[in-house]
């Protein structure tokens, strides 16, 4: 894979050397995105937050809770080196003097692996300072204006935007916030050793191999699944608990476009495959638990809505549903997609909207129950 | 360059959650009112702000937990211990889990911070008595 390169710190070493303009054009050039999910152009956010005036930040975002993702826990443990150095190639384009590694609290068994990188990076260079913070725990922790209060020790709700991170911050400074892999790609891209279309999918579910597989986008769901080996009849394909769910169909392409398409979202390349065993509603239920459990409670539509989808899913599952219910769970789902404030809220019912498109069976003994 | 969240894990580790006097003297240290470090440390998932049960068990009830049988073991965790999920009766806590990240090694279970992955129904009775 190449996220296990041993790079040895010498993407930073050739980083050092130019200058921070032609760094972000070969960024550019290379067509990297943001890997947390939101896919902004990291060569934008860089020269953004360069552009900024004031003393600079680089926040590494280690707060990875989507479920079924668990590829930056996969990069931490084999190639932490990769990650600091990344860290150390965006400060010195942005001019940052420190930077924070925001690790997610579940994944404090990393900390000694994560420590060790950042004293060989101060042995060798030592230039900025890298903190490494854990956080307290919370799906929302990882959204880019909740780390910041998270960090400034104030409660982790998002915050508005604008303005921007790049703009204000931590502390009102400029604050550069990437994802662990985006950082990992900086030292491969300027050792020309990027390869654009390589993606590293978590892979879960009912397969016999769960684990983090590296495969080209491009590649089939039916392809990319048969290496994980995939246990009974493949029935359902979730992309995380924010991407959506999709009926399970080895000839879907995986590309980003294609899966927007169908209503879903390729995030984090998250794949969660659920076979014809499993019994679908529970599955969705505890996705809109996850949801009630995980919302800040900032505003209305997200803190109060959700609460209700579990309500009817439980209506459902007991069988007390009516058809009612369901055009109202429709209208919850959409109402709370339009109008939430952050990522967390806007995404929090695809799954429903999707699960209602493809798989309105599961739904259907409420209906009849009129 | 100073960080609440790391007092906040300070005392946790030390005390086993968070007590009164402790975020009373954070907060004075920060120069806060105690209101806004209990808001924010009640946020948290992994601390606590109230004198916890002797014994937390958790159960993952996210979708590749559940795939893999996290409900099942959570009934039968419930039906050997004769608890409810979420009951603040006796000395154990059973409470359902957002994804730990190990989705992988689904389903998981954390009793007092400790983690037990691939778990299955025949080791229930083994992680109970960790508890006894
Ligand atoms: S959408 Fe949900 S998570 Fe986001 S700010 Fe509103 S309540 Fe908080
Ligand atoms: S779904 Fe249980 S650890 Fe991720």
């Amino acid at each position: 894979m190449q996220i296990e390169r041993h790079t040895g710190f010498n993407g930073l070493r050739k980083a050092l050397s130019m200058n921070p303009d032609e760094l972000i054009e070969l960024i550019r050039n290379s067509g990297l995105t943001g890997r947390g999910g939101a896919h902004f152009p990291t060569w934008k956010k860089l020269s953004l937050a360069r552009s900024s005036q004031g003393e600079k930040i680089v926040v590494c975002d280690a707060e990875e809770s989507e479920p079924g993702t668990f590829k930056d826990r996969f990069i931490l443990e084999k190639n932490p080196l990769i990650v600091v150095e990344g860290i150390a190639i965006a400060s010195h384009i942005i001019e940052a003097r420190q930077a924070i590694i925001y690790l997610r609290g579940e994944y404090s068994f990393l900390e000694e692996g994560i420590r060790k990188a950042i004293e060989e990076y101060n042995k060798l260079f030592g230039d900025i300072n890298i903190h490494l913070i854990i956080s307290g725990g919370g799906y929302i922790c990882g959204e880019e204006t909740a780390i910041l209060n998270s960090l400034e020790g104030k409660r982790p709700n998002p915050r508005n935007k604008p303005p921007f991170p790049v703009e204000k911050g931590y502390m009102d400074k400029p604050t550069l916030v990437n994802n662990v892999e985006t950082l990992a790609m900086l030292p491969l891209i300027i050792l020309g050793d990027y390869d654009p279309d390589l993606r590293l999918f978590s892979i879960s579910g009912n397969v016999e191999k769960p684990g983090v597989y590296e495969a080209r986008l491009g590649i089939t769901l039916g392809e990319l699944i048969a290496r994980a080996k995939p246990i009974g009849n493949p029935r359902a394909v979730l992309l995380g608990a924010s991407g959506g769910v999709l009926r399970y169909d080895p000839n879907l392409v995986l590309t980003m476009d294609n899966i927007e398409r169908l209503g879903g979202m390729l995030g984090m390349n998250t794949l969660i495959i659920i076979n014809d065993e499993q019994d679908l509603l529970q599955v969705f239920k505890h996705i809109a638990e996850f949801f009630v459990h995980e919302s800040c409670g900032l505003c209305t539509p997200c803190r109060e809505g959700n609460p209700r989808i579990v309500d009817i899913m439980e209506k459902i599952i007991d069988g007390t549903a009516t058809s009612r219910d369901i055009s109202l769970l429709e209208r919850l789902a959409k109402y709370i997609a339009d109008t939430s404030m952050c990522g967390l809220g806007k995404a929090s019912t695809k799954w429903l909207l999707t699960a209602l498109k493809y798989f309105p069976e599961v739904f259907s003994n409420a209906k009849s129950n009129n | 360059m100073k960080f609440i969240l790391e007092d906040l894990w300070q005392i946790e580790k030390r005390f086993g959650y968070l007590p009164r006097r402790e975020l009373e003297s954070l907060a004075e240290k920060h120069g806060k009112p105690l209101a806004e470090i209990f808001s924010v440390a009640s946020f948290y998932s992994l601390f606590s702000v109230d004198n916890p049960p002797k014994h937390f068990i958790g159960v993952c009830t996210c979708p590749s937990c559940i795939a893999n049988g996290a409900l099942e073991i959570l009934h039968a965790f419930e039906e050997e211990l004769g608890v409810s999920i979420n009951s603040d009766e006796g000395d154990i806590r059973l409470l359902k889990l957002q994804c730990q990240g190990r989705c992988d090694k689904a389903p998981v279970v954390v009793i007092d911070g400790v983690y037990y992955e691939k778990v299955r129904l025949e080791n229930i009775e083994k992680l109970i008595e960790k508890c006894r």
